[in-house]
């Protein structure tokens, strides 16, 4: 990956590419610079709109992911992510949620520095660290089969 | 193809962006047969033929990325910037040698927010939860918020927004305004 524009481009391809999202008209991008920039879906507040659900991308059935994620391309090529949010809800209020903090926690037990939300707030499951690809694949795997 | 209305042209940095106001879950594939003039076709795969081939004078602007992960011996590409249907593919019979410089920079402000719409996004979050983004984010670093993605967003934005250097989207640039034609008039229809 050479900028963050190319990561931008990418990223829109990669939503097209999973035939799953109905609607990706939310997503929005703030750029610092060449290489770093912010990624959001909505823009706005997910209570800005009274009554209404916080919506980030939408997908085939209903369900909705929500998500922000601070990108680093580094001078490799690779993909830093300082931190995101990824969070999955289904139209039954199901919801599952991969958290990156952009510092670690005073208590890394209590909220590992990367981790995963599960149906409720807590506890928070340690996990990997991800990516919206990455969990786009794993929401076509389980929910759109 | 009744089911084919309208689509929008958008000419950016000579990029030209299509799309599609509805679904067509059966005529969402391009096909490119020609690298350096391709030829794109909106492509029936039910059919197995191609229905409407872009006019060459439109084909220059086509931008294409290349996925590298993605590539099949002859070279599979995929139109970014699109909002057509995520079946949207391009396929080539033969590899299509486009420069580097030519892929993602021309889509560089799509998307991308103004001055005007940061603000706006920023000051969606202190309206909806009635205190200031720099109030909030004292209490969300001393852990005294909730741990939802509502106030996770709030706080990244924010972070971003102390930063210096941002850049914006011009907000009336005039590379962005949008054109639009009917379908026919910018393709052709071929085949049976």
């Amino acid at each position: 990956m050479k900028n963050f524009s190319e990561y931008r481009s990418w990223l829109l391809g990669q939503i097209d590419k999973s035939g799953i999202i109905r609607d990706r008209s939310n997503i929005c991008f703030s750029q610092k610079n060449r290489d770093e920039g912010l990624v959001s879906a909505p823009r706005e507040s997910g209570f800005a709109k009274p009554g209404g659900l916080p919506e980030g991308l939408i997908f085939i059935d209903g369900a909705f992911l929500r998500f922000q994620e601070r990108i680093i391309i580094k001078k490799d090529g690779s993909i830093e992510r300082v931190f995101y949010s990824y969070h999955y809800q289904r139209p039954d209020g199901y919801f599952f949620r991969y958290d990156k903090l952009p510092r670690p926690h005073d208590n890394p037990i209590k909220e590992p520095q990367q981790h995963l939300h599960a149906v409720r707030e807590e506890p928070r499951f340690p996990t990997h660290s991800t990516h919206l690809v990455e969990l786009l694949d794993l929401i076509k795997y389980n929910f759109y089969r | 193809m009744d089911t084919i209305r309208l689509i929008q042209q958008r000419l950016l940095n000579q990029v030209l962006h299509l799309t599609l106001k509805q679904p067509l879950p059966h005529l969402g594939k391009f096909a490119s047969t020609n690298g350096r003039q391709p030829q794109a076709y909106i492509y029936d795969f039910d059919k197995e033929q191609p229905l409407y081939l872009i006019n060459d004078s439109f084909s220059d602007t086509l931008a294409f990325y290349r996925y590298d992960d993605d590539l099949s011996p002859n070279g599979r590409l995929i139109i970014v910037g699109c909002e057509i249907i995520s079946s949207l593919v391009l396929k080539s019979d033969s590899p299509i040698n486009t420069k580097d410089d030519d892929l993602a920079e021309e889509y560089a402000d799509e998307d991308l927010m103004t001055r005007e719409e940061f603000d706006e996004a920023l000051q969606s979050y202190e309206t909806a939860h009635g205190m200031s983004s720099a109030e909030f984010y004292k209490k969300w670093r001393q852990g005294e918020m909730p741990d939802e993605i509502e106030f996770n967003m709030w706080a990244g934005l924010y972070e971003f927004s102390l930063e210096d250097g941002l850049v914006f989207k011009k907000s009336s640039s005039p590379q962005l305004e949008k054109s639009f034609f009917k379908l026919e008039s910018v393709i052709e229809r071929v085949g049976a």
